[in-house]
C-alpha cells in the first residue's frame, strides 16, 4: 500500500481518539493546528460509532467454550520443530541449489561428454602388431671419382686402388683433351690437373669429399697416403 | 526467571506488555489450561470480528470455534512478531474470509438484512435504528481499508500497532486511514442530514 501523506490534519482522528498512541511532537502540532470545529465534530462521530448496538445476538459463549475445548482435545500439540527451521532451511536450500547449478554449469560442460566417451567407446587394440625395428643397413661410404663410385667400407684396399687406378685413366684422357685446348687457346687454368701429376683424383670436382662422413675421409685419407708413400719412395 | 535474548530486549512496549504472552508461554510448557483462557478472553471479540464479515450470529460462531482450533495447533510455534490479540484475530479474519469463498452464493444482501431487524423493533425506537442504520450504511460505503482500520479501532478497541499489524500496513498509515475513514463519515452524516432536513 502507498504510504500516505502525513501532515498534522491526517493525524487529527488519530489525536481525538488516541492522543496516547501520538508521539508528544505531533500531539502538539496537531493541538497548535487543528481547527476546534473539526476536533469536536470528529469527536462526535466516533461516539455515534461506539454507540451502536452490536450486531447481531451473542452466543452462549460458554457453550462455545465448551465446543472449543471438545474439538481441540486435552493434550497440548507437539511442537512443530520445522515451521521455525523453514525460516533458514529454505534459503539454505536455495543457496545449496544454486551453487550446484553453478557448479554444474561452469565445470561440467565438458566432462559428460568425456566420461560417456571413455565409457562407452573401448579401447582400440592395436591391429597390427608393433613392428621390430629394421635392422640397421651396413654403412656404406663411396667415393665418386669421376663418376665412378669406390665403396670405401665394403672394397679392400686393392679394389679401391684399382678403382682410383681406373679414374686415373679416366682423368689423364679428359686431360689430354684439356691438354690440346690449352694448346690452341692457352687457357690458363690451375685447379685443372696436370697430366702426369700425382693427384689421383682429379682437382675440378672435389665437391664429393663435402658428403663423406668422418669414417670415410679417415679412410680415404689413409689409403691416399698408403697409395702416395711408395710412390715417394720410388722417386 | 526469564532470559530475554536481544531481540526480545528491542520489542516495542506493546509486545512487552502483551497480557497474553504468559498464557502462551504457559501453553508452549504443556498447560493445556492455558489456552482455555485465552478462549474466554478472546472469543467474544474474535466472534464480532467474524460477525462483521459474514453477517450471520451461526456462522460467525462457527468461524470463531474454526479459527481457535487453528491458533491450537499454532500457538506452539507462535513467533511473538505480533501481538497474541492481533495475531487471533488475523487467524479469524483469515477464517471469515475462507468461509465466504466457500459459501459465497448463500450470502445474504445487506439490505435484506437491515430490512428484517427494521421490522422486528418497536416504533418507539425507529428513530435510533434509522440513525444506526444509516451509521452502519455510512461504514459500509467506505473503502475496503478505511473501513477495516476504522471497525477494528472503534468496534474492537485496538490500538493502531494492532490495526496495522491486521491491516498489513504502518502504524502511521493506519492512523491516516483512521482519519480518512472518520472525515469521510462526516461528510456523508451531514450529507444524509441536509437532505433529511
Amino acid at each position: 500500500m502507498a504510504q500516505m501523506r502525513s501532515d498534522d490534519d491526517e493525524l487529527l482522528s488519530a489525536y481525538v481518539d488516541g492522543v496516547a498512541e501520538l508521539t508528544p511532537a505531533e500531539r502538539e502540532r496537531v493541538r497548535t493546528g487543528a481547527d476546534p470545529a473539526s476536533l469536536a465534530s470528529t469527536r462526535d462521530v466516533l461516539d455515534q460509532l461506539r454507540a451502536l448496538p452490536p450486531e447481531g445476538d451473542e452466543p452462549d459463549w460458554a457453550a462455545m467454550e465448551r465446543a472449543i475445548g471438545a474439538a481441540v482435545g486435552d493434550r497440548v500439540p507437539a511442537k512443530r520443530w520445522w515451521r521455525g527451521a523453514v525460516l533458514w532451511l529454505v534459503p539454505a536450500a536455495a543457496v545449496a541449489a544454486a551453487g550446484i547449478a553453478i557448479a554444474v554449469i561452469g565445470h561440467g560442460g565438458d566432462a559428460p561428454e568425456a566420461r560417456d566417451h571413455v565409457a562407452i567407446v573401448p579401447p582400440v587394440a592395436p591391429t597390427t602388431a608393433p613392428q621390430p625395428p629394421e635392422a640397421a643397413e651396413p654403412h656404406h661410404s663411396f667415393v665418386y671419382v669421376d663418376g665412378q663410385p669406390i665403396d670405401l667400407d665394403g672394397a679392400t684396399e686393392e679394389q679401391i686402388l684399382d678403382g682410383l687406378a681406373k679414374a686415373k685413366l679416366t682423368a689423364d684422357d679428359g686431360d689430354d683433351d684439356d691438354k690440346a685446348k690449352d694448346a690452341k687457346g692457352k687457357d690458363d687454368d690451375d685447379d685443372d690437373a696436370a697430366p702426369g701429376d700425382d693427384n689421383l683424383i682429379g682437382t675440378a670436382n672435389l665437391a664429393w669429399v663435402d658428403h663423406l662422413d668422418t669414417g670415410g675421409l679417415d679412410k680415404l685419407e689413409q689409403v691416399l697416403v698408403d697409395h702416395a708413400a711408395p710412390k715417394r719412395k720410388g722417386t | 526467571m526469564h532470559v530475554y535474548a536481544p531481540s526480545a530486549l528491542l520489542m516495542s512496549e506493546a509486545l512487552a506488555s502483551d497480557p497474553d504472552l504468559d498464557l502462551v508461554d504457559s501453553f508452549q510448557t504443556g498447560d493445556r489450561r492455558a489456552f482455555d483462557t485465552l478462549v474466554r478472553r478472546h472469543q467474544k471479540g474474535m466472534w464480532r470480528v467474524a460477525r462483521r464479515y459474514l453477517r450471520s450470529d451461526a456462522d460467525a460462531a462457527d468461524v470463531t470455534q474454526q479459527a481457535f482450533v487453528r491458533a491450537f495447533k499454532g500457538l506452539g510455534s507462535f513467533r511473538r512478531a505480533a501481538t497474541v490479540r492481533s495475531w487471533l484475530y488475523r487467524i479469524a479474519i483469515n477464517c471469515a474470509l475462507s468461509w465466504l469463498r466457500d459459501h459465497r452464493r448463500e450470502q445474504p444482501t445487506e439490505i435484506a438484512d437491515d430490512a428484517i431487524a427494521a421490522d422486528a423493533i418497536a416504533p418507539t425506537k425507529l428513530a435510533d435504528v434509522q440513525d444506526s442504520a444509516r451509521l452502519r450504511a455510512a461504514v459500509a460505503q467506505l473503502p475496503p481499508k478505511q473501513r477495516m482500520v476504522l471497525e477494528l479501532r472503534v468496534f474492537d478497541d485496538l490500538s493502531f500497532k494492532e490495526v496495522a499489524e491486521l491491516a498489513d500496513c504502518t502504524e502511521n498509515t493506519a492512523k491516516v486511514n483512521f482519519h480518512y475513514a472518520v472525515k469521510r463519515l462526516r461528510d456523508i452524516l451531514s450529507e444524509a442530514g441536509g437532505a433529511d432536513a
